[in-house]
């Protein structure tokens, strides 16, 4: 069974004009990051260390860690520069009727 | 075949080695290191390692192997003395070793202040894996634990310590903690979150001596330690380059392409590296996870043929307590503007020179770290007003 679409909310109102934001679902940590208009979710705690990518700085699709400057890709999860050696996960995300949806399976 | 010897395998040393390998080097590698682990990273040893939430493995470099192109080998030895016209080492086992190329990666020693009883079973230091693994078990049993000096390793075993059922007394001679790196608004604050959190503070105090289960102060009180760390900074370890460093200098003195002055064919790169920095116009020996990973990255290009200088700006972080605080550049300046309210753990404490920012301690603000980076190296002209003021993005400014 393929994993379903989790309603995060009206993305508008989750933002709030921002560009990063973290929420909550059953305890996991997720990083919602918004660029030119497109949406991106990854895991939101830092691979390296107990930081949340949200409290960091978008550059262009580069999240960096506010903890110890580490970069992850926020269209992959892909882990960027030193010190990290561990990408965080990505989660597949679409837009319905101004809902952000996400591809997480709740535990 | 050209031979690059690196004397030193720690985060420097390990990091050339395999920036070597990864540009293609073709040649051989030989690292030599006294310490039996493979080279690592030193940040985790005050903080995660000793907490047990992080093992060797996840700082450890990955493991360096050989190419098509390259030989690698890695040795554990000591390295004694270097003769520079014949292009060898020697090390205590007796052996000598030659080189095309050295770099000098030994980093820092720990520092042992002449206190009488610094030698004592229960006096640590903290500086390798296994120094970590003796104080943990140390602390682990400890009632009474001091730490002589409130620099970063310090205030990080300190922080670290709580909630071990340990009493802590800092003590340092210094007015004030942290002194070399933060402002003294920084050191206060941080002296404050240190105090609340139930640590004995003493500042403006020496250790006159350590006896087997106390610590007696120059103003004569007693405190008791079952522990004992001496946290009195580091040195850079230069005692086998004699015939290279001229006596008493703070480090091996390099230019801005981390040449030895006067040798070449000898580099030096990390901790023990004094080297000429193009944004001060000045050297710099800078003790930081960043000029490791970078200055290796340099020194490795400049050996595949690389004409870049080295250039960093200085950059730490600490994590004590709950709190991350950054220091980018320098706290020099004239004077110090604050964004945001330290009380609630996350302000910007700017350092200015006239219009220009030299430096900046970030308390929970790293995103900043960036921005106030671009600032200090474009030399933008900026005001007061402007840094002072929460609404207006460093972003836009820089």
């Amino acid at each position: 069974m393929s994993v379903p679409w989790l309603d995060l909310g009206n993305l508008d109102d989750l933002m709030d004009g921002g560009e990063c934001r973290g929420v909550v679902v059953d305890g996991h940590k997720l990083g919602i990051f918004v660029v030119d208009e497109e949406v991106f979710v990854i895991d939101d705690l830092c691979s390296h260390g107990n930081a949340l990518l949200s409290d960091g700085d978008l550059d262009g699709y580069e999240i960096e860690c506010p903890l110890h400057a580490g970069a992850f890709d926020v269209r992959s999860g892909k882990a960027l520069c030193k010190p990290l050696t561990r990408d965080v996960r990505k989660y597949e995300t679409r837009v319905e009727g101004g809902a952000l949806l996400v591809r997480f399976e709740r535990t | 075949m050209t031979r690059v010897l690196i004397v030193g395998a720690g985060h420097a040393g390990g990091r050339v080695a395999q920036h070597l390998v990864e540009g293609g080097f073709a040649g051989e590698i030989v690292l030599v290191g006294e310490e039996v682990h493979i080279p690592y990273e030193r940040p985790a040893l005050s903080k995660e390692f000793l907490l047990g939430k992080q093992d060797v493995a996840e700082f450890s470099l990955p493991v360096c192997e050989a190419s098509e192109a390259c030989r690698f080998e890695r040795r554990v030895g000591r390295v004694t003395s270097v003769d520079p016209v014949e292009r060898t080492v020697s090390t205590a086992d007796g052996e000598t070793i030659e080189w095309d190329r050295l770099v000098i990666a030994t980093g820092a020693d720990a520092r042992r202040p002449p206190i009488p009883g610094n030698d004592l079973s229960h006096v640590h230091v903290l500086r390798t894996i296994d120094d970590a693994l003796r104080l943990k078990s140390a602390i682990t049993a400890a009632k009474n634990l001091v730490i002589i000096g409130a620099g970063v390793i310090g205030l990080e075993v300190a922080s670290s310590a709580r909630g071990h059922g340990v009493a802590i007394c800092v003590i340092e001679p210094a007015e004030r903690v942290m002194a070399r790196i933060l402002s003294p608004s920084a050191s206060h604050w941080l002296a404050e979150q240190h105090r609340a959190a139930g640590t004995d503070l003493r500042l403006g105090r020496g250790v006159s001596e350590i006896h087997g289960d106390a610590v007696i102060l120059d103003d004569g009180s007693v405190i008791a330690a079952d522990t004992v760390l001496l946290a009195t900074g580091a040195a850079p370890a230069t005692a086998a380059f004699a015939s290279v460093v001229a006596a008493g200098a703070d480090g091996v003195p390099t230019d801005a392409h981390c040449r030895v002055e006067g040798h070449e064919h000898i580099y030096a790169v990390g901790d023990v590296a004094l080297s000429s920095s193009p944004i001060y116009g000045r050297a710099l020996r800078q003790e930081t996870w960043r000029n490791a990973e970078n200055q290796a990255q340099a020194v490795a290009q400049i050996l595949l043929g690389g004409e870049e200088p080295y250039s960093e700006l200085p950059w730490m972080w600490t994590d004590q307590l709950g709190h991350n605080i950054q220091v980018v550049g320098f706290c020099a300046g004239d004077r110090e503007v604050v964004r945001g309210d330290p009380a609630t753990g996350k302000a910007c404490l700017f350092q200015l020179d006239g219009d220009r920012l030299v430096g900046a301690v970030l308390l929970g603000e790293g995103k900043q770290r960036k921005h106030v980076e671009r600032l200090i190296l474009d030399r933008v002209p900026v005001t007061d007003a402007q840094l002072g003021d929460p609404v207006q993005a460093l972003k836009a400014l820089a």
